[in-house]
């Protein structure tokens, strides 16, 4: 890449502090993305998907330990940044959707209210303006008279409406880099493809970077440019779309697309991985699926490569598939 | 709306009833003879049994049942033995007095209590937090009574600070025309605002004994329901949409965080109301908790049946207006049915 890229993340490092131990639920994670670019990120439950982003967002509690050589959005530091500073980035250089979208409206406010708060903090715009902006970016996000629909509350709204106005919400203080956490769990599948269609309508008008936290391959090979396959707490292995669906080096991917011929299954139905996750809170082998591969050799007690197949393409395996398998 | 008010009026009826009935059983299974009471200290065997007979006390208790049942659903509550008054009277004359001393205390509890749990939930691990979850919990568990002892020794016997605890206002005040009953609020609107400091003075020591009650419970709940909303989703998306700090905790939090806080007020409220009972004998103050302790110490039936029952519609009529409260703060509740 020759311009900086948008988001760089260096080792990120995240442990939590727990009753039974501390558990080691991030480890060495470094990605980045440039503008305008879709990421994928992919991986079992519990993999470290939603920490890694929440870690980007500084949204983790006091029992979270973060490190990292670097987290940078924009050209700004997140990683030493003070609590005001973080304030005043989030929502106008980077903003998060969730899978529960009802749940992460405010329940009493109405929705036309939130959307007005976002833009009155970002974009300084009060009363009347405001008020139009907001009917404005509900209607951008189709949802059908937006006059009426200022004044409901999430409750009285479908779950696809909520996801709808939960977009509505996080493009309103126009950020750079968005982050959708499962934005289309739970609803059904004619409502996810139009909300993913709505998230790269809007990031392609804006040229903002999306990374997209997903169980559905299907559903991500059609909008990511590129992957990042997390497996407890470790990023196995990325790469544009073809390297991953195509030319998987990690035996984990490898498993992954055997398991979803043409990524037309979900991860949570794969019964073709042998094992589970280990536990986050022992001891960790420096190679964290070791204990599932059918590749594992002595090889593999020694410290984790990263080897880069090519200059989009990198695994950390000792024991990759040939290219050519 | 107003088919929802009516629904929970209809639900209460049959509670209603059952208090109805307990409380006259038990109130005619106390010991003492009331006809042997207002017969007086010369009565005569036969003038006792006249009296008996008068008062209808003869009559076999279902009798007796159904002939006070018809007389309630009159308004008639029968008339006390003590003050010879009708027990209707007695009560309208002394609710007020209650009503606003438990008002007080319940304010004074709350603008302590909310504060105090809010911070706490802020600042976890803080000196108010410590405050919140060990001293206020101590304070709340010594008796009202010996609290209220304390207060009046320090604050009137050895200070001087507070008026002596003889009731609502000291005889030399004039009483402010009836209006709303509550003399601090009457005294006002009568433009005497002398009295009206002094009806003041009177309360702040039963209002404060009284509310060190109620303390407790609601700085807490306050505190755990704040931490409840400050961990859930939608704080994260308001802080992940970067909104002022100062939005996040009052527009999104405090208001979220107020729901089960104003759920519980009623019950609150009803709890103080009993408490009344020992803060106002402690106070000599003219409520319907020192009426009720006379009453049952004299076996007045009227008077004590009169007052369960007032307090079983109080009850119900609270629950109501925290019905109403609630659905005027959360729109949730509105589309119930
Ligand atoms: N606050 C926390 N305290 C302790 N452990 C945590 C905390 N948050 C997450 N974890 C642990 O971190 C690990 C990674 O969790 P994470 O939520 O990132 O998984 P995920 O990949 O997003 O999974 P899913 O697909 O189910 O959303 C899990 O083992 C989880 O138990
Ligand atoms: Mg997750």
């Amino acid at each position: 890449m020759t311009t900086p890229p948008l988001l760089d993340v260096r080792n990120l490092t995240v442990d939590f502090a727990t009753r039974d131990g501390t558990v080691h639920a991030v480890e060495n994670v470094s990605f980045q993305l440039a503008r305008g670019e879709t990421m994928g990120l992919v991986g079992e439950s519990g993999s470290g998907k939603s920490v890694s982003a929440f870690a980007v967002m500084r949204l983790l509690g006091k029992s979270a330990n973060v490190r990292a050589e670097r987290i940078d959005v924009g050209g700004h530091d997140l990683l030493t940044a003070s609590e005001a500073a973080v304030d005043a980035l989030r929502g106008k250089r980077m903003t998060i959707i969730f899978q529960n979208a009802r749940s992460a409206l405010n329940p009493i406010r109405p929705i036309g209210q939130q959307i007005v708060d976002v833009l009155r903090t970002h974009r300084g715009m009060i009363g009347k303006d405001a008020r139009k902006a907001a009917v404005a970016a509900l209607a951008e996000v189709r949802i059908p008279d937006p006059e009426r629909r200022y004044h409901a509350y999430p409750f009285e709204l479908s779950g696809g409406m909520c996801q709808r106005v939960m977009i509505a919400l996080a493009f309103a203080s126009e950020p750079e880099l968005l982050i959708a956490d499962e934005p289309t769990t739970g609803l059904d599948v004619t409502t996810q493809a139009v909300i993913m269609d709505l998230i790269r309508e809007k990031s392609s008008q804006r040229r903002m970077s999306t990374i997209l936290i997903t169980h559905d391959l299907t559903l991500a090979a059609e909008y990511c440019d590129r992957f990042a396959v997390m497996h407890a707490g470790h990023i196995v292995e990325q790469g544009t779309t073809s390297d991953i669906f195509e030319r998987a080096a990690h035996p984990y991917t490898g498993l992954l697309m055997q398991a979803t011929p043409h990524g037309a299954s979900r991860l949570e139905d794969l019964a073709a991985i042998p094992g589970t996750l280990p536990d986050l809170r022992r001891d960790l082998p420096p190679c964290r699926f070791v204990h599932r591969c059918p590749r594992a050799a002595p090889v593999c007690a020694a410290a984790l490569p990263r080897r880069a197949l090519d200059a989009s393409h990198e695994v950390s395996c000792h024991m990759p598939w040939k290219e050519s398998a | 709306m107003i088919a929802m008010i009516a629904k929970r009026f209809a639900s209460a009826i049959p509670s209603l009833i059952g208090v109805i009935i307990v409380t006259f059983v038990i109130s005619h299974t106390l010991p003492g003879d009331p006809a042997a009471y207002f017969a007086g200290p010369s009565a005569t065997a036969e003038s006792i049994a006249e009296t008996r007979a008068r008062l209808g006390l003869d009559q076999p208790l279902p009798i007796q049942f159904l002939t006070y049942v018809g007389d309630l659903v009159q308004g008639d509550m029968g008339r006390s033995f003590n003050s010879g008054q009708p027990v209707l009277t007695d009560l309208a004359r002394r609710l007020p007095a209650s009503f606003e001393l438990t008002l007080y205390a319940l304010v004074f509890a709350i603008v302590v209590a909310v504060p105090l749990g809010l911070w706490a939930a802020v600042n976890p691990g803080s000196w108010i937090d410590h405050l919140c979850r060990g001293t206020v919990t101590a304070a709340a568990a010594f008796p009202s009574f010996f609290t209220a002892l304390v207060l009046i020794f320090v604050f009137y016997y050895k200070l001087g600070w507070a008026p002596s605890p003889i009731g609502r206002l000291a005889i030399y005040f004039p009483i402010p025309p009836s209006v709303t009953g509550f003399l601090t609020i009457d005294a006002v609107l009568a433009g005497d605002l002398a009295t009206a400091r002094a009806a003041l003075g009177q309360l702040i020591l039963p209002a404060i004994s009284l509310g060190l009650f109620a303390l407790a419970p609601l700085a807490r709940m306050t505190r755990a329901s704040m931490i409840g909303v400050l961990g859930s989703d939608f704080i994260t998306t308001a802080r992940a949409e970067g909104l002022p700090r100062r939005t996040v905790l009052w527009t999104y939090g405090f208001r979220n965080a107020l729901l089960p806080v104003v759920n519980i007020l009623g019950m609150i409220f009803s709890f103080l109301l009993g408490a009344n009972v020992l803060i106002e004998q402690v106070f000599g103050w003219p409520g319907i908790g020192s009426y009720a302790v006379e009453a049952v110490l004299t076996s007045d039936y009227a008077a004590i049946q009169g007052f369960v029952v007032m307090m079983a519609v109080l009850y119900i009529l609270l629950n109501l207006g925290v019905d109403i409260l609630n659905m005027i703060v959360d729109p949730r509740v509105r589309y119930d049915d």
